[in-house]
């Protein structure tokens, strides 16, 4: 047998635990192959294989090795898995071993035995709390340029994989009447007594076996042993119907209304998810009532050289002895301040490792315990100290202090360290309860609890098993109580006793060598010492000064310690100095598990037009307006520059017919007998007045006086009109309406809903639309001059179905809008286009469409882009003066009429060769780029195939009086500076005749 | 030309993978008409009496169905509801326009919404990843409705007689626009359980409607 098969077999204990030695698993840390069992976890099973060297320490690059058995684990942080997988800061106290599991340890170079980086621990004075503050300070030009890059190379934990997440993530929605946080003896008996009962109970445990504490300690209930009472209680609840438990589920968030945030690791344990399931499962948990049952956390104790591998905090020591069958140490010691820890050193007599010392910091300990300790053979030191430690990668041996001063060392190569117990309240805080100190406890305990929550066992500071099972059964019958059902009957098991005694001793103020209060992020007693001095003396000042409690473990071994020595240095109590409070999440969560399934294009959901298969048949390309996609424009074959292709279209459409999907557009029906009085005090000009059949455009404000936006508005009964809106004002239009009927104006007679997605709508222009439609629509509806005139519309029957026709135009040529039902869009758009193939027809895109609004001097979003009036925007006179509306007042502000105000006008370069760009600003000619001189601004440009050169339309200071002056167009971002004409904001068919066709 | 093709809002929508099996099986329900009922202000108790002596339903007065063999109104906002009739035809919304009048204003949506049926097993854990609305059985039974989102999608479901396999039956009703989206998602949430689309919707048992 080789040297190291026979440390493993010496690490694993022979019998016992609740690992599955039928079923071997291979695993490698930083390339070494190890073997583990079925039931492990990577710490667990690193420990079996005497691997106690697992990482480095974020600041000084100290060994650490695995210090806890949970999720409160500050040291043991690895990479998991490989390439695109692999995860960084994983707590490998956490992590369920499966078969070719890979982890690598972290924050190292360029070994873990043998890392460079540790020259910091050299530097540690210059590198105490605030050394940043204080160094980087000036000059300030090397803040962002050399400090921050370099201290950024330097910091930070493992590597993300920087490769897409291949993995699924889910989320999912649970309700029921009462939610167990906690799968240990107190979150058993509460969902027993609620499901029993009748209750929809959901039972979260983060571990992946239920049993909490129950698993690592030796107990006995009811007779048989705690492990194997939670695995029948779990049995029972699992075949109960109105019971739901999530293994491997941990609730990470309390939020408003009886919401709750869960993590459940559905895939975690194994090397790649199951077909189809997801990675994680991110539940959103609403709850009538629930019972916090997370139990305690063990504090360690803060003296010099507490942080070397082989230091680990009691209960862990038991847990790896008793749940996984490893000796985590050949020679051990105990050093504690309670009865709980001695636990610890009669498991390990029981387990056959010798125990060569227990230092009790207290002089009196109980006979009971000294009785077993003795007939135990272990030595006992009461009223002693732990005053360092020694070892290069791990413990090898511990300097003690006893009561009467002596010096002693002891060869050992694990000391178990109990501070006592906190009680593990991080979820009680979320909604902003803060915890309240128990002196008789030695702990925090939950203060006034979120609504609907009950504290029950250890999390409310009662530490005793008994205790546990009693608060867990009375609070799962009081969930059923309230929930309406009747409670059943459940017995509290019998179980044996514990000694809870406990007399703090936080830290050993007379240890010289280095004394850790956070392990994760290197804050030692000196930092705290040091922030008193400082001043930084509040708990809140505490953690940002020296970073207690930041990072993964969000301080839950270390805050306590951290306070209490801040108390003892400025002589205040522990309630005085209090404790900082938990946000969510409660143990890190991955972004991906928030995210779910909205990643990439489909971040957020995408709206197609019904024309949009037809549009991709046909080669467009899309651009993204809001959530819709709309065709940017139709390449044909041999095309490459889009400004080729919009010219092209654009000609088309001006010279023959072009066709455009608008069905994107808003629509809005507004009915009611006293929808023209609404519309009339919605938009700045009147609507009342318009004719039945007929389409007017109108302009809205804000209720501020700024120009909101605008459409036209069709009427197709006294009481029925069909408003249309900008595509990216669509919604905020609904809303602005909803307003002012339910909140404004309630005695109105008005309805509104969206009809946007009923109607596919195409825009139809140019010289050849009318020939088009009269082809297309052939006796359905009379489309002369004389039937239909500008701004006329009609419904009617085509093929079977109910059409709707708008005489408008964007484009500035004889246009239509031709509407269908959108189940009927697919079929319209093909047919428009085989219709219009005699007439040289083509689809345009949103470019085309800008272009051509552009040279018509038509506004849109650019213009309406919330800083501009009516006057501004060239359509003062649309400002009715014979009724009210909302923003008229407010639009008569002396800023908003301020003759000054630039106001639209077009702009052409001067030489006919240059390109204008949007965004430009209006300069004199000479003046100097200062703000001073700033006259307006460039909001949209196009070069116009029809002029055949760049135009555009801006906002020009007293712009409409200046027409055939030059400015220039300054553009310092793309350097830019062109001197432009200022002309009329209308390039094409001034007089408008084309309208008329 | 001859009568146009309607065209199913699913009909662009290429079905991923997912488990095999059918968990979950999903249809469009097609060739429905649909509109919006509005109550003119004022009229309420005038529509209720005149829907009830028309259409033989009490207009529902919370999210949920009331139907008949030939039309459902679903609430789906104060004196709001979505009416669906499935052998209506074209002339269907001017005809309830007509019954209506001066009482509720009526806008035809018969191409704004699609309609998705669902059902199977697995059902009941696929919507729970979907809408945050408590669809058990107790809590929401059979013609209960709720207007809420799916996956940021908005959706109006309610739930149908239990079909003859005796599982849930839920149909969701979301923007024409959205459909593609909608189905990916719901797509991604069923593939754990088996998603398969039926041609035939998942036929409702006789269990008497409300």
């Amino acid at each position: 047998m080789s040297g190291a098969a026979h440390e493993v077999a010496a690490a694993r204990l022979a019998a016992g635990g609740l690992i599955d030695r039928s079923q071997p698993m291979s695993f490698a840390f930083d390339g070494t192959t190890y073997q583990g069992f079925a039931g492990d976890t990577l710490a667990s099973a690193l420990l079996a294989n005497r691997v106690t060297l697992v990482g480095r320490s974020f600041k000084y690059h100290r060994p650490r090795g695995i210090f806890t058995a949970g999720a409160e684990e500050p040291n043991a942080l690895v990479e998991l898995r490989e390439d695109a997988r692999r995860e960084p800061n994983t707590r490998a106290t956490t992590v369920e071993l499966f078969d070719g599991l890979k982890a690598h340890s972290q924050n190292r170079w360029p070994s873990l035995a043998f890392d460079v980086t540790s020259v910091n621990s050299l530097l540690s004075p210059l590198l105490a709390a605030g050394f940043y503050y204080k160094t980087f300070m000036w000059p300030a030009s090397f803040w962002e340029k050399i400090y921050e890059p370099a201290i950024r190379r330097a910091a930070g934990l493992g590597r993300a994989s920087g490769q897409a997440d291949p993995d699924g993530y889910d989320k999912c929605h649970a309700f029921c009447d009462l939610l167990v946080i906690g799968g240990g003896a107190a979150g058993l008996m509460a969902a027993l007594a609620a499901g029993r009962a009748g209750v929809r109970v959901i039972l979260c445990d983060d571990d992946f076996a239920i049993g909490g504490r129950l698993n690592g300690d030796v107990r006995d209930i009811a007779g048989r042993s705690g492990a194997q009472w939670a695995a029948n209680v779990a049995a029972e609840l699992r075949a109960l119907p109105t019971v739901r438990m999530l293994r491997r589920t941990t609730v990470f968030g309390v939020y408003d209304g009886g919401t709750y945030g869960a993590l459940e690791r559905v895939g975690d344990h194994l090397a790649v998810p199951a077909p189809h399931q997801p990675r994680q499962r991110y539940w959103k948990i609403v709850a009538r009532r629930s019972v916090l049952a997370g139990g305690a956390l063990e504090r360690p104790i803060v003296f010099g050289g507490n942080d070397r591998p082989g230091v680990m905090v009691a209960s862990a020591v038991r847990t790896y002895l008793n749940r996984f069958a490893v000796a985590p140490g050949r020679r051990c010691a105990v050093f504690t301040c309670n009865d709980d820890a001695w636990t610890t050193a009669f498991d390990l007599v029981r387990a056959g490792v010798d125990v060569a010392a227990i230092v009790d910091s207290r002089k009196e300990i109980s006979p009971q315990l000294i009785a077993r300790a003795q007939e135990a053979q272990i030595p006992v030191m009461p009223g002693a100290e732990v005053i360092d430690t020694s070892g290069r990668l791990r413990l090898d041996g511990i300097t003690v202090r006893d009561v009467a001063g002596r010096i002693s060392r002891h060869a050992i190569d694990l000391l178990a360290v109990s501070g006592g117990w906190s009680a593990n309240l991080g979820l009680t805080t979320h909604l902003g309860s803060r915890p309240e100190w128990s002196d008789a406890l030695a702990s925090f305990v939950p203060g006034t609890l979120p609504p609907g929550m009950a504290a029950v066992g250890a999390a409310a500071g009662r530490f005793g098993l008994s205790d546990a099972l009693r608060d867990g059964a009375a609070a799962g019958a009081a969930a059923a109580e309230a929930a309406g059902f009747t409670p059943s009957s459940v017995d509290v098991p019998v179980t044996d006793a514990e000694p809870t005694g406990i007399t703090p001793i936080w830290h050993v103020a007379s240890s010289r060598s280095k004394a850790f209060v956070d392990l994760q992020n290197d804050v030692t007693s000196d930092d705290v010492a040091l922030a008193a001095r400082e001043g930084f003396k509040s708990v809140e000042l505490l953690k940002r000064y020296t970073t207690l409690g930041m990072a993964t473990d969000q301080g839950k071994t270390s805050n306590v310690n951290g306070q209490a020595i801040m108390a003892r240095l400025t002589g205040r109590s522990m309630a005085q100095v209090g404790t900082t409070m938990f946000r969510p999440p409660h143990v890190p969560v991955a972004i991906a598990a928030f995210a779910g399934h909205h990643r990439g294009q489909r971040f957020r959901p995408t709206r197609r037009t019904a024309g949009h298969h037809w549009a991709e048949q046909q080669g467009a390309s899309f651009v993204e307006a809001g959530q819709w996609l709309r065709a940017q424009w139709f390449a044909r074959a041999g095309e490459t520059d889009w400004l080729q292709i919009v010219g092209r279209e654009v000609r088309a459409a001006r010279d023959n017919v072009g066709v455009c999907d608008v069905s994107t557009l808003g629509k809005i029906d507004v009915q009611g007998s006293d929808a023209g009085i609404f519309l009339d005090r919605i938009y700045a000009n009147t609507f009342s007045t318009l004719p039945v059949g007929k389409v007017r455009y109108g302009l809205m404000l804000r209720e501020d006086g700024i120009a909101f936006d605008d459409g036209t508005c069709a009427r197709f009964a006294d009481d029925h009109f069909m408003m249309s809106t900008t595509t990216a004002n669509a919604g905020a239009v609904m809303q602005h309406l909803e307003h002012a009927r339910q909140v404004l104006w309630p005695q109105l007679d008005v309805q509104l809903v969206s009809v946007t997605e009923q109607w596919a709508q195409y825009a139809v222009a140019g010289p050849r639309s009318r020939d088009l439609l009269e082809r297309l629509l052939g006796g359905s509806i009379d489309l002369s001059d004389a039937a239909l005139p500008y701004l006329g519309c009609a419904e009617f029957v085509w093929c079977g179905v109910t059409a709707r026709i708008y005489r408008v135009s964007f484009s500035g040529e004889l246009a239509y809008e031709f509407a269908v039902p959108a189940q009927f869009g697919d079929a319209a758009i093909r047919a428009l286009m085989q219709a219009g193939a005699a007439f040289g027809a083509v689809p345009y895109g949103t470019e085309a469409l800008g272009v051509m609004r552009i040279e018509k001097g038509h506004v849109a979003g650019n213009e309406l882009n919330g800083t501009t009036t009516a006057a501004d925007l060239g359509l003062g006179r649309m400002m009715s003066r014979k009724k009210d509306f909302i923003g008229r007042v407010l639009a008569e502000r002396p800023g908003l009429i301020a003759a000054d105000r630039p106001a639209l006008v077009g702009i052409v370069p001067v030489d006919r060769s240059q390109r204008l760009r949007a965004g430009a600003h209006f300069l004199g000619i000479g003046a100097a780029p200062t703000m001073a001189n700033d006259e307006g601004y460039v909001t949209s440009v196009a070069f116009s195939p029809m002029c055949g050169h760049w135009i555009g339309l801006g906002f020009l200071r007293h712009g409409p009086q200046r027409i055939g002056q030059r400015v220039r167009a300054y553009d310092p971002l793309r350097r830019g500076d062109t001197e432009v004409e200022i002309v009329a904001p209308v390039f094409f068919d001034p007089e408008g005749e084309r309208l008329h066709g | 030309m001859d009568e146009l093709a309607a065209q199913p809002a699913s009909a662009s929508f290429v079905p991923p993978r997912s488990a095999s099996g059918d968990g979950v099986v999903i249809t469009e329900r097609q060739n429905l008409t649909l509109a919006t009922l509005q109550t003119r202000r004022g009229q309420h108790a005038a529509l209720r009496a005149r829907v009830a002596a028309r259409f033989h339903v009490d207009l529902p007065q919370r999210p949920a169905v009331g139907r008949t063999q030939s039309v459902s109104f679903v609430g789906v906002g104060p004196e709001t509801w979505l009416v669906i009739a499935p052998d209506g035809g074209p002339s269907f919304v001017r005809s309830l326009k007509a019954d209506v009048a001066g009482l509720a204003s009526v806008s035809d949506q018969s191409g704004g919404h699609a309609i998705f049926r669902v059902g199977g097993r697995a059902v009941g854990a696929t919507l729970a990843k979907l809408v945050p609305i408590d669809l058990d059985p107790a809590a929401f039974k059979v013609g209960d409705a709720a207007t809420t989102v799916a996956a940021h999608v908005g959706v109006t479901l309610w739930r149908c007689p239990d079909g003859l396999d005796g599982e849930q039956v839920f149909e969701l009703s979301v923007f024409r626009s959205l459909a593609g989206s909608f189905l990916e998602c719901f797509w991604d949430s069923a593939a754990e359980f088996g998603c398969r689309w039926d041609a035939q919707p998942p036929r409702a048992s006789t269990s008497p409607s409300r």
